[in-house]
């Protein structure tokens, strides 16, 4: 009690609360959070997903692709300009794409979109297949 | 001697960059997203094995008129084909999946709305079809004729 004392009229009379372990616990969460983020990135033009009853839960995974109603593509905020820049997108990122999804506008050409499926599918049979998800609306 | 005594010894000052570990926390606590994507999953028929999906049901849909949103759809389970409305083709799909594994095969032209083709998905899999495939509407007139 008596060293307490003299410590305290040493460093100055407000008492501190230990900052410490506070610090310690802020800086763990915050490494967690910075690690486990996965940035939402729009696409440069937008995309209204369809609706359905039936839904299926996909993990959030970068390299999403989005196709709009005039046939633009782009995998998160990087437009392709033509289907074989897609592609070699696709196989040069091809490790970290387990399954594609793909976010097509409900007005988009089920042409254009067959045709991007056609694509992925084609780069990358060469290993055990890359699985292709149809992204619905979350409404509902 | 007595000054050197007085002397505080030098230390960091830790407060701003507590400051900016905050920012950064609550930057990140609140742009994390952990809400899974919702989606339909899509499976493409192998391109040359055989079906172990018995029967294989194609539904075509056609381009949809200038001015309509959705196109015909018409139905084609073994050698009968009929046009289906929304309705009789889910029951079509149950009756079919009653007693086998189905798959169904869409054959939709390029002009087709991308919202159709997921509807017509959406009900395929409330009628309990295991697996859908897609093929290219040039394509699929010989394929689908071979089997």
């Amino acid at each position: 009690m008596a060293l307490n004392m003299a410590r305290r009229k040493r460093t100055g009379d407000d008492d501190d609360i230990p900052m410490a372990p506070m610090i310690d616990c802020v800086f763990l969460l915050l490494i967690f959070f910075m690690v486990s983020a996965i940035m939402k990135v729009p696409p440069p033009f937008t995309v209204t997903l369809p609706d359905s009853a039936t839904k299926h839960e996909f993990t959030r995974k970068k390299f999403n692709l989005f196709i709009n109603s005039d046939g633009r593509i782009s995998i998160d905020d990087q437009e392709m300009l033509t289907l074989e820049d897609m592609e070699l997108f696709i196989s040069a990122h091809e490790n970290q794409i387990s399954t594609l999804i793909i976010k097509a506008d409900k007005r988009a050409k089920h042409g254009d979109v067959i045709d991007v499926v056609e694509r992925a599918k084609m780069r990358s049979s060469k290993t055990e297949g890359l699985e292709i998800a149809f992204a619905v609306s979350e409404e509902n | 001697m007595k000054r050197l005594k007085r002397r505080k010894t030098p230390t960091l000052s830790m407060t701003p960059m507590i400051d900016c570990v905050f920012l950064l926390l609550i930057f990140f606590m609140v742009s994390t997203t952990f809400a899974p994507i919702q989606g339909l999953r899509v499976q493409l028929p192998p391109p040359i094995t055989q079906p172990k999906y018995n029967p294989i049901i194609t539904i075509m849909i056609d381009d949809p008129a200038p001015g309509e949103t959705e196109g015909t759809v018409v139905l084609r389970l073994s050698d009968r084909q009929e046009i289906v409305q929304t309705r009789e083709m889910f029951n079509r799909l149950i009756n079919a999946s009653d007693n086998e594994k189905i798959m169904v095969v869409i054959r939709a032209g390029n002009e087709v709305f991308h919202e159709q083709i997921v509807q017509v998905m959406d009900i395929a899999k409330q009628a309990g079809v295991d697996r859908i495939g897609f093929v290219r509407a040039s394509h699929a007139t010989i394929r689908i004729a071979d089997r």
